[in-house]
């Protein structure tokens, strides 16, 4: 079939026209666009409770940020994907998130999978907010030079852990460490605040595990024999390390006080536990209704929403994922774009009010200043001490 | 004339058994030299001891140079190749691509080279091929098999190819074992000429034969310690020695005990078999040969239903006048229908007592006693607690045997028993068998050795290429032109 | 004194992992088989007998019967779906097979169960006392109990008689074995069920120890394979040795060096013991026979 050339000319400026008109519209034409979040945290595997409890809370505090009118005028969208606690499904989960041309990427349950992922997503050019993974070098590695982290740091931790041991006298103490960076940091801060408190202790026990480790008889033995005053257990597996290890200790009649590290109890840990963890000590940076948060609006609101949605009282790690979403909505409402280094440049530093936790600040370094509480275990509750 | 090869004081011990005790023997350039005995005499294993493949005790000189300590790869590069028992190649590879394997081995190029320079390789490779083609032609494997697999070429050929394997681009001493194992008349014929045109190259050679007589060279007779010296396998024939044609019981116009109609088989897209009727009678010993590849395993191992590899069969089976067409192969022999495969059907990691004990009739049946097997075949009760691998040939084609028996069939077929098997043991084997024959066994036997069978067997039918050429009573057909013709190739000796 | 309960732990460690790997040593000693689901049947028996306990309320041992029959009937599954596999001895494709099997396992697991960890609670798990400083549990105590009497019924079945003769003459050459009149393709189910039941049981009583989730097993197969090589292809005594030396390795490496590091250690051992002796430990299946 022929053609004249005038008809094939036609035809091809037709195309060409088709084909530059997505590239050629402005973006004001298509306001209802949705704003992509992503959402990377460890969904199978022994974080996946937890792992997926903050996913919901990043999502709920989308849909209270979408009720007041979204970001910039659009939708928030959260994209969850699964970094499996391990690095490498991280990086890759991270790059296909980059992909889908999210603004923001919200992240961080393992240490490890953050470290791995910072530098991917800061050569991508997207801003990158780390919720709950602790390590130190998350914020001083240099992986990620706007790097903002909302769980304490393991340094914050590391003192209120060492003054209760200072005040309950404790003299012989064993560690049981995660052995990875988060762990290893853990421990490493909360002897240099016993130093720098001036409290002397012998370390009469230090047993080392991997991460996924559940059974471990082994090392309570070593720890049984060490006859310690009180048993400082770093453990983040929340899902099934953590409780498997205070039944053991139960059972295998440990003495001496068992003291958790910062942020790591959450009521899921108890449930598995049972009644051994009555009599766990621990200490946390948010309980969703005790002072100053019970009468917290934001609070209150994201506490109500959540056990309505998901029929589930918001624990630390949630509350703290709900957190980053605001915090970024916030600074981009305010600055009206989305753009990385100024949102990062106004939440490092900076101050916001109304968030979940309340009144906050940032550090100049990108760490969220928090304030520490301790608590008991009492009756499969957790007691915050006054 | 010196030697080539020069061994001496060869000693090997399996655990307590003696298989060789202080033998020496030498052959000079261009000789062939022969090493005969009976089965268990210690053939394989002086070549296993000359090649520094078993631990052994005596000294080897090559060339006039000590080579005690040289390892089985080190001697194959100084010269000394060896064929075995049992073919040897790789079966996933095609016949041409063994050669090219083996001479490459021989002096292609290195991993490194390969890899730097693929040009290079290239035609190093066109030319190993050519090269490869012309010997295995040399050798007897003619071109139209040499993109085959091993497993599909017939028997002699095979048997050609292991060997110009073991050869390579030449040996200053070639040793086969058994080479004319298995072979019929027109490749034995091939086989002997190979092996004047290699003597005419000037190497010295082995073989462990046990027909010395084949092949021109100098006897030695093989001096193992394992048998004790005068006891030989004789099997006793409990009936007497019944002639061949001789009737034993009713025969004759009963209806047959097994039946074959329309039996195809297809292997690989090729017909391998194409029988439109088979019978069997009670108390009969039915013969079937034929040269190799004309079918013959082809077609027992279809009667079973049963094959190593996959092949495509059509066709009825009646056994005692029931279709035993749909049933798997288990439920045939349960029925009453034993086949002893070629080559060697015992399992090596069982003791030969438990090799017996394993095999027990079902469905009522009656199976031999192990008294019974025991005097049939009173090897076995001196090796009882030894494991089947450490057994010879011969010994384990009898443990076959005596394991099919025990199952107490009521037909028994027999692929190839006189494999491996020293002249004298083939007639003792298959004068037992005739005496078992009766009311209440019935044999079909598939044999090479045309002139062993048709002393015992009542029928005869002769295949070739998968087809019935002819077939009829012992008597008429012993000297039917088309037998000598068909099986013993155009030579006729 | 730490040392007699490290070995007091090491033991009752080795004996569970004994008994985790039984399926395994009987399936490639009799069939030549693999089985890369392994981890998962372990898994999916961990949690059906937590629903008999936890869901039906059944008692203990119910439970344990009910995972055994679910393991059987998943064994079965398995094998008639491989058959013509197994007949052609083609490993390689058994092992992809079996490994795929595991991922829909795992899955069909979390769509059933869900993502949360589950303890196992057992009567039994209740019952402690202290031996030598170290505190027991009943529940210990009968995994070790478990452990001697099936290998100790293993050893007499498949090492003399019949059956054992069977299963060598299956495992050495199937074809041939279907000469000898013997259902081979009854002898490839028998051994699959027999593994689905062995490594129910095992679960059954092992799981308890610790917390269960959907996601576990990978740690369980790969235990399984370090005792089964280490024993010796087809070694009853052998498997039951390596199980054992494999737990004591755990936990006195675990206790006197670092619990981190255990794993890596035990593959270290496993790779010398191999390369002084290839053949594993196997004892017992081919004794020295004159």
């Amino acid at each position: 079939m022929t053609m004249s050339r005038r008809t094939m000319l036609r035809l091809s400026a037709l195309g060409a026209a088709a084909l530059a008109a997505p590239l050629a519209a402005p973006r004001l034409a298509r306001a209802a666009d949705p704003v992509k979040v992503g959402a990377l945290f460890p969904l199978s595997g022994g974080a996946a409770p937890q792992g997926q409890h903050v996913s919901q809370a990043i999502e709920i505090a989308a849909a209270l940020v979408n009720e007041q009118g979204g970001v910039l005028g659009r939708p928030v969208q959260i994209l969850r994907r699964d970094d499996e606690s391990t690095p490498a499904v991280g990086v890759s989960r991270a790059n296909e998130l980059i992909g889908e041309g999210v603004a923001v990427i919200i992240e961080g349950w393992n240490s490890p999978v953050t470290l791995a992922t910072q530098t991917v997503i800061a050569r991508a050019g997207v801003l990158d907010i780390t919720a709950i993974s602790k390590a130190d070098q998350i914020l001083t590695g240099g992986g990620n030079p706007l790097a903002i982290r909302l769980n304490s740091s393991n340094a914050q931790d590391g003192r209120i852990i060492a003054e209760h041991l200072k005040a309950t006298g404790a003299k012989r103490l064993a560690f049981l460490t995660q052995n990875d960076a988060y762990g290893n940091g853990a421990q490493a801060a909360i002897e240099g605040e016993l130093k720098a408190i001036g409290h002397a202790y012998d370390k009469v026990a230090e047993e080392r595990f991997p991460f996924a480790q559940a059974d471990f008889r082994v090392a309570l033995t070593n720890v049984r024999g060490s006859n310690a005053d009180a048993i400082v257990a770093i453990n983040a597996n929340e899902g099934s390390g953590l409780p498997a290890l205070i039944r053991q200790a139960r059972q295998m009649r440990l003495r001496g006080e068992l003291v958790t590290a910062v942020g790591t109890v959450a009521p899921s840990v108890i449930a598995v536990a049972g009644e051994a963890a009555n009599g766990i000590v621990g200490a946390d940076i948010y309980f969703p209704n005790v002072e100053p948060f019970a009468s917290n609006p934001a609070n209150r609101t994201f506490v109500r929403r959540a056990e309505e949605t998901i029929r589930y009282t918001p624990d630390k790690f949630m509350a703290l994922g709900a957190a980053a979403l605001q915090v970024w909505a916030m600074a981009a409402n305010e600055l009206k774009s989305l753009e990385r280094e100024a949102i990062a440049k106004r939440i490092r530093g900076g101050a916001f009010q109304g968030t979940v936790l309340g009144d906050i600040t940032f550090g100049a370094d990108g760490q969220l200043a928090s304030s520490h509480h301790l608590f008991t275990v009492k009756d499969g509750r957790i007691e915050v001490r006054a | 004339m010196t030697a080539v090869l020069r061994v001496e004081g060869l000693g090997v011990r399996y655990g307590a058994l003696v298989a060789l005790d202080g033998v020496s023997w030498e052959v000079a350039a261009g000789e062939v030299l022969g090493i005969i005995g009976p089965n268990g005499a210690g053939k394989s294993s002086c070549y296993d001891a000359a090649t520094h493949m078993t631990r052994r005790t005596g000294r080897v000189w090559l060339d006039g140079r000590e080579v005690t300590a040289v390892p089985p790869h080190g001697l194959a590069a100084l010269g000394l190749k060896r064929a075995f028992q049992q073919n040897a190649f790789f079966a996933q590879l095609s016949v041409l691509e063994n050669m090219v394997a083996v001479l490459q081995r021989e002096g292609g190029a290195g991993l490194a080279a390969s890899l730097a320079l693929p040009w290079r390789e290239a035609r190093l490779r066109r030319a190993l091929r050519a090269e490869a083609a012309a010997l295995l032609e040399e050798f007897g494997v003619p071109r139209e098999m040499h993109e085959l697999r091993p497993g599909h070429i017939p028997y002699g050929s095979q048997r050609m190819l292991s060997i110009v394997l073991a050869w390579g681009r030449g040996a200053r001493v070639l040793m086969l074992d058994e080479p004319a194992a298995g072979l019929g008349g027109p490749d034995m014929a091939r086989l002997r000429d190979l092996l004047q045109r290699l003597r005419g190259r000037g190497t010295g050679r082995h073989r462990a034969p046990h027909g010395p007589h084949h092949v021109g060279g100098r006897p030695h007779p093989g001096a193992g310690a394992g048998a004790t010296p005068g006891q030989r396998h004789a099997a006793r024939d409990p009936a007497g020695c019944a002639g061949a044609g001789s009737l034993s019981g009713a025969r004759g116009m009963s209806a047959p005990i097994l039946e074959a109609s329309g039996l195809r088989v297809v292997y690989g897209g090729n017909l391998a078999l194409d029988i439109p009727h088979l019978a069997l009678r009670p108390g009969e010993l039915i013969g079937v040969v034929g040269a190799n590849g004309a079918g013959k395993s082809t077609l027992v191992n279809a009667l079973l239903g049963w094959s190593r590899g996959a092949p495509r069969v059509e066709g009825r089976v009646r056994l005692a006048g029931q279709d035993v067409s749909a049933l798997p192969p288990h439920q045939r022999v349960r029925r009453g229908l034993a086949l002893v495969p070629e080559g060697g059907a015992v399992f090596m990691r069982l003791t030969v007592e438990e090799n017996l004990a394993a095999a027990v009739p079902e469905g009522g049946r009656r199976g031999h006693g192990l008294e019974e097997v025991y005097a049939l075949f009173p090897r076995l009760r001196e090796r009882l607690h030894h494991l089947a691998s450490m057994l010879s040939g011969g010994e384990r084609q009898m443990l076959a045997i005596a394991r099919a028996l025990r199952l107490g069939p009521a037909v028994l077929l027999l692929d190839e028993p006189s494999i491996g098997l020293a002249p004298r043991l083939v007639t003792d084997v298959l004068r037992s068998v005739r005496g078992l024959v009766g009311p209440g066994l019935s044999v079909l036997l598939v044999e090479q050795n045309v002139r062993a069978a048709i002393e015992v067997v009542d029928r005869l039918v002769l295949l070739e290429r998968g087809r019935i050429l002819a077939e009829g009573p012992v008597a008429a057909m012993r000297d039917d032109p088309r037998i000598l013709h068909a099986y013993l190739g155009e030579a006729v000796a | 004194m730490n040392l007699v309960q490290q070995l007091i732990n090491g033991l009752i460690i080795g004996h569970a992992y004994a008994l985790i790997a039984i399926g395994w040593t009987v399936l490639l000693g009799v069939a030549r088989l693999v089985n890369f689901g392994h981890g998962q049947m372990y898994m999916l028996a961990a949690f059906v007998t937590w629903w008999g306990v936890a869901g039906l309320g059944l008692p203990y041992p119910l439970a344990i019967l009910l995972a055994m029959a679910g393991g059987v009937l998943l064994g079965l599954v398995m094998q008639l779906t491989m058959l013509r596999l197994t007949f052609a001895q083609d490993l390689v494709s058994i092992m992809i097979v079996t490994l795929g099997f595991g991922h829909v396992m795992r899955g069909l697991a979390g769509l059933l169960f869900g993502g949360n960890p589950q303890v196992l609670e057992t009567p039994l798990s209740w019952i402690d006392f202290e031996i030598a400083g170290a505190w027991v549990t009943a529940q210990d105590l009968l995994i070790v109990v478990a452990a001697i009497a099936v290998f100790l019924l293993l050893r007499l079945v498949l090492e003399r008689g019949a059956l054992g003769r069977t299963a060598r003459m299956v495992a050495e050459d199937p074809k041939l074995a279907q000469l000898g009149g013997i259902d081979v393709r009854r002898v490839y189910l028998a051994v699959f069920a027999f593994e689905g039941a062995a490594v129910a049981l095992a679960a059954a009583l092992v799981a308890p120890r610790t917390p269960i989730l959907t996601s576990i097993g990978f740690e369980e197969v790969i235990i399984t394979f370090v005792v089964v090589v280490l024993g010796g292809i087809g070694s009853i005594g052998g498997s039951y040795l390596a199980g054992i030396g494999l737990g004591l390795f755990t936990a006195l490496f675990g206790g006197f060096v670092s619990p981190a590091y255990a794993t890596s250690a035990a593959f270290g051992v496993l790779i010398l013991v191999l390369v002084l002796r290839p053949g594993g430990l196997a004892l017992g299946a081919k004794g020295g026979r004159a």
